[in-house]
């Protein structure tokens, strides 16, 4: 970074006075010079842009400034202090001046030792100026005149730019040796921290100190220990549990990492504290003989994965209450490379839900594994209620752990709409299954619809389901999905239309549809809704003369109670005087209708009445014609149609 | 069925009289991989049987019975599906039976010729490819001696074409004013698809829509007052109850075929 050097003269405050003679201001009569106070670096020049080192936030960083009067006078100190920029006399304040004896002669040659502290505020880059107030005597003025006319004029000095580019905070990472010594940790070294050789069957602690370095209250970062990227499991576990969110200055938190190798071999990871990195290792290794095991096992998916005695093996996730389990299958192989059969002490699992099934290759133990054979045996985690369920196995002296969650339910809570509301007999319907906010995850269930006729003897009614263009009738049962982030399960039909109302008939006859809403490890969601027993509702009625001799009535509608019975109908002649009613009980033709072994379409019916007429048939006008059921009576007025 | 006599005073008269109760018929449907059901029940409470009939590629079907064709073989059918007669058209036909078998009516497009049922036998009228301009759609008989065609032109929009079936010469053609597209018939209705709706119009001021999402159907007749309509593009049927007193649009449950092989068209 480059920039002017400019120097101009401000009016000093100082009360001196100026000899009249004397109205020029003097020349700069310092030079600034960075000193090493150990002696090591010669003193040298203070650059025009002295560029601090970076510094964290709350850290301090310093320079000590060699000031010497190279002028021929004596000249006089005013003050020195760091401005803000090189046109005012603000100060910066993240820059201090300190230990230097103000308002004080130096005579020529002479020279001051003060320090600059750089102790940013804030972060990021910042600039500023040294500046220097100063009077030099001579020309004949002097410093203690009383008369303005030979006090010396006064000086102000923009000098050097000081840079300086403020980081943030630093911790400061450090692990105690089995000795006691106190080691700090460097980050990003290419020089890992080891934590030796250590039995598979045994785990090696380190304890780490996190220590905040700074003068203020820190933020702790996240402080993770990836597993080695060649590794499926993590033979380094981390337990930071006492380390604060934060830590206040001079502070410091510890934190353990052990090394619990399950399998040999070196392994190589770091620690991350934040964006700071510190390598670490360590190496598995034979002891005993159960220590050369390899021990193994395969998920449902058939992945098979090496575990680390310092990580738990995981059964997933599971939903609490619906019986589902989580197997993971175990092979301990003594290596055919191996020298030595093994015996295995004891194979013991423990933790509420965790089950051994499955045993081959050992009928008891202490059993002896050949070189080259194996035992197996199948681990089940069956969850017994919400939450995390930690396990162990130990495979003779060989542990490690074991965790299984289980959660209610993988979907919000659900709820049906069916539409219209409340249903009636020959609807076709919409239902809509709503969930109570966002899926997290995609879910593929169903959608079954059952019915309960609420008619003595009446079993079902054919015409009640699902409408779908995938079966040539109605169907009880339809597949819907939800997909992740939506609200609503969606039916697919054949042609790929997602329909999230999905259509259903109401049938013909009372009763109680119910709906059950099935997805994966989530309890079945039913709802019912009625069919209220209604009176006979006819859609299309007809009196038609079909000869000078006949007249057919036809009316065709349902009803839902299959309880018909009472015909009764009035003849009108086309001046509306009424005929004498004829009434009829037809329930016995009603119920030969909807009680046949071949009715397909429940309360539904067409009733055709033919009357034979002698007379003039074009005299007769109209009819009214009732239907009564156990719920009332249809009355509705036909027209003859001649 | 249960017939029960009961007495009817009518005036001086004691007459019997009989009454019924059956489950109600909708029509018989053609599906679109040409087999043949039974639908019975009431609008929007369907229920489909297969019916033992050779599947066809085209059918109409009224009360009295219907028209099916395969192959180029039209057959006309009575109410119980038996063969009354066939006629050996040699191409794919259009057909249309709405009332009485003597409604019975193909249009032969390769041939441009109009094949009437009169009654006791097919007989055929060729139409001038002059008077029709386009691509008949449907067909109904107008009378014992005419017939009336709907006609979609290559701009989209229909006529409605009189054929005489004396002389087989074109008796009028009138501009359907607002029908464009597939358009279809029954009675005085003319039915055609526009903008998420099904219109039913008469031509003459009434005019009712009811929601359709399908802008690709297509229409069969399954008895005098119901059709069967087909979307190819979404596998959909529907059940269309259309009188001069009742409109009522169904979704009809039926098994879709993938649109390669949709028999419909």
């Amino acid at each position: 970074m480059s920039r002017p050097i400019s120097f101009f003269w401000l009016p000093l405050a100082l009360a001196l006075s100026s000899p009249a003679q004397t109205t020029t201001t003097p020349a700069f009569p310092f030079t600034y010079y960075i000193h090493d106070t150990t002696g090591t670096t010669a003193d040298y020049p203070l650059p025009s842009i002295y560029q601090f080192n970076a510094t964290p936030l709350g850290n301090s960083t310093h320079i000590v400034l060699k000031v010497v009067n190279t002028s021929s006078a004596p000249a006089f100190m005013g003050t020195v202090y760091v401005a803000a920029s090189a046109t005012t006399t603000t100060v910066n304040s993240n820059f201090t001046v300190t230990g230097l004896a103000t308002s004080i002669v130096v005579p020529v040659g002479g020279s001051l030792l003060f320090q600059v502290n750089f102790s940013p505020t804030t972060t990021g880059a910042i600039s500023a100026y040294l500046d220097t107030t100063y009077q030099v005597q001579a020309s004949g003025c002097s410093f203690t005149s009383e008369d303005p006319s030979t006090q010396c004029p006064s000086g102000l000095n923009v000098g050097a730019a000081l840079d300086g580019t403020a980081t943030t905070p630093q911790l400061v990472l450090s692990y105690t040796t089995s000795s006691g010594t106190v080691t700090m940790l460097q980050a990003n070294t290419s020089a890992p921290l080891n934590f030796g050789n250590v039995s598979t069957s045994a785990s090696t602690p380190i304890t780490f100190t996190l220590s905040n370095e700074s003068s203020i209250t820190l933020t702790v970062p996240s402080i993770t220990v990836p597993a080695p990227t060649t590794y499926s499991s993590n033979p380094f576990s981390l337990n930071a549990s006492q380390v604060p969110a934060t830590l206040a200055a001079g502070a410091s938190a510890t934190f353990i990492v052990t090394f619990a190798p399950g399998q040999t071999g070196v392994v190589s990871t770091a620690i991350d504290v934040g964006t700071n990195t510190y390598p670490i290792q360590g190496a598995g290794i034979v002891v005993a003989d159960v220590d050369a095991l390899q021990i193994s096992y395969v998920d449902s998916t058939g992945v098979r994965s090496l575990p680390q005695a310092a990580t738990p093996i995981s059964f997933g996730q599971l939903v609490a209450g619906t019986g589902t389990s989580a197997s993971l299958t175990f092979t301990v192989n003594n290596p055919s490379t191996s020298y030595n059969s093994v015996v295995v002490s004891s194979l013991t699992v423990s933790g509420t839900g965790y089950s051994l099934s499955g045993l081959t290759g050992a009928s008891t133990f202490p059993a002896t594994i050949l070189p080259g054979a194996s035992i197996v045996f199948t681990i089940t985690f069956t969850p017994t209620g919400a939450g995390t369920s930690p396990g162990s196995m130990a495979v003779g002296t060989r542990s490690f752990l074991l965790t299984g969650t289980a959660v209610a339910s993988p979907l919000p809570s659900m709820s049906l709409i069916v539409n219209p509301s409340p249903l009636s007999s020959q609807q076709q319907a919409t239902v809509s299954v709503q969930l109570a906010s966002a899926a997290a995850l995609s879910l593929t269930g169903t959608l079954s619809l059952s019915f309960a006729p609420s008619v003595a003897k009446v079993t079902t009614d054919p015409a009640v389901g699902f409408i779908t263009n995938s079966a040539n009738n109605p169907v009880l049962t339809v597949p819907i999905s939800v997909a992740s982030g939506s609200q609503a399960a969606a039916y697919t039909d054949s042609a790929g239309t997602a329909h999230t109302a999905i259509v259903f008939q109401t049938g013909a006859t009372a009763g109680t549809i119910t709906f059950t809403v099935t997805f994966p490890n989530t309890p079945a969601y039913t709802q019912s809704y009625s069919i209220t027993p209604a009176i006979i509702q006819t859609t299309a009625a007809t009196a038609v003369a079909q000869s000078s001799q006949v007249l057919l009535i036809t009316v065709t509608g349902y009803d839902n109670t299959y309880s018909a019975g009472n015909l009764n109908f009035t003849f009108y002649n086309t001046s509306g005087s009424a005929y004498p009613a004829i009434s009829y009980n037809a329930a016995s033709i009603f119920q030969s209708n909807f009680f046949s072994s071949g009715n397909t379409t429940g309360g539904a019916f067409v009733l055709q009445a033919t009357f034979p007429v002698t007379g003039d048939i074009t005299q007769i006008g109209s009819v009214a014609v009732s239907i009564t059921n156990s719920v009332g009576q249809n009355n509705q007025t036909l027209t003859i149609t001649q | 069925m249960k017939l029960v006599p009961i007495l009817l005073v009518w005036g001086l008269a004691a007459l019997p009289l009989s009454a019924q109760v059956n489950s109600p018929k909708i029509g018989t449907a053609r599906y679109a991989d040409g087999s043949f059901h039974n639908v019975q029940g009431l609008p929007a409470n369907m229920i489909v049987a297969d019916l033992p009939l050779d599947s066809a590629q085209c059918a109409s079907f009224s009360d009295s019975g219907g028209l099916v064709a395969q192959n180029g073989i039209i057959r006309l059918l009575s109410p119980s599906f038996s063969v009354l007669a066939e006629f050996s058209a040699g191409e794919r036909p259009l057909l249309s039976i709405d009332g009485d078998l003597t409604s019975a009516l193909a249009w032969l497009p390769v041939a441009h010729t109009l094949l009437h049922w009169n009654g006791t036998k097919f007989e055929t009228f060729e139409v001038a490819e002059s008077d029709l301009e386009g691509t008949v759609t449907d067909l109904q008989s107008a009378g014992s001696k005419q017939a009336r065609l709907l006609v979609r032109h290559p701009d989209n929009t229909v006529s409605g074409v009189t054929i005489s079936m004396r002389t087989g010469n074109l008796v009028s053609s009138e501009p359907l004013i607002g029908v464009r597209g597939y358009a279809f018939g029954q009675g005085i209705f003319v039915i055609y698809a526009m903008d998420k709706e099904l219109i039913v119009d008469n031509l003459s001021g009434y005019r009712r829509t009811v929601a359709f999402d399908a802008s690709d159907f297509v229409a069969e007749r399954m008895s005098n007052t119901w059709l069967h309509l087909y979307s190819p593009s979404l596998r959909q049927s529907w059940a269309l109850h259309l009188t001069q007193a009742d409109l009522q649009l169904s979704l009809l449950p039926g098994l879709a075929l993938a649109s390669s092989t949709r028999g419909i068209k």
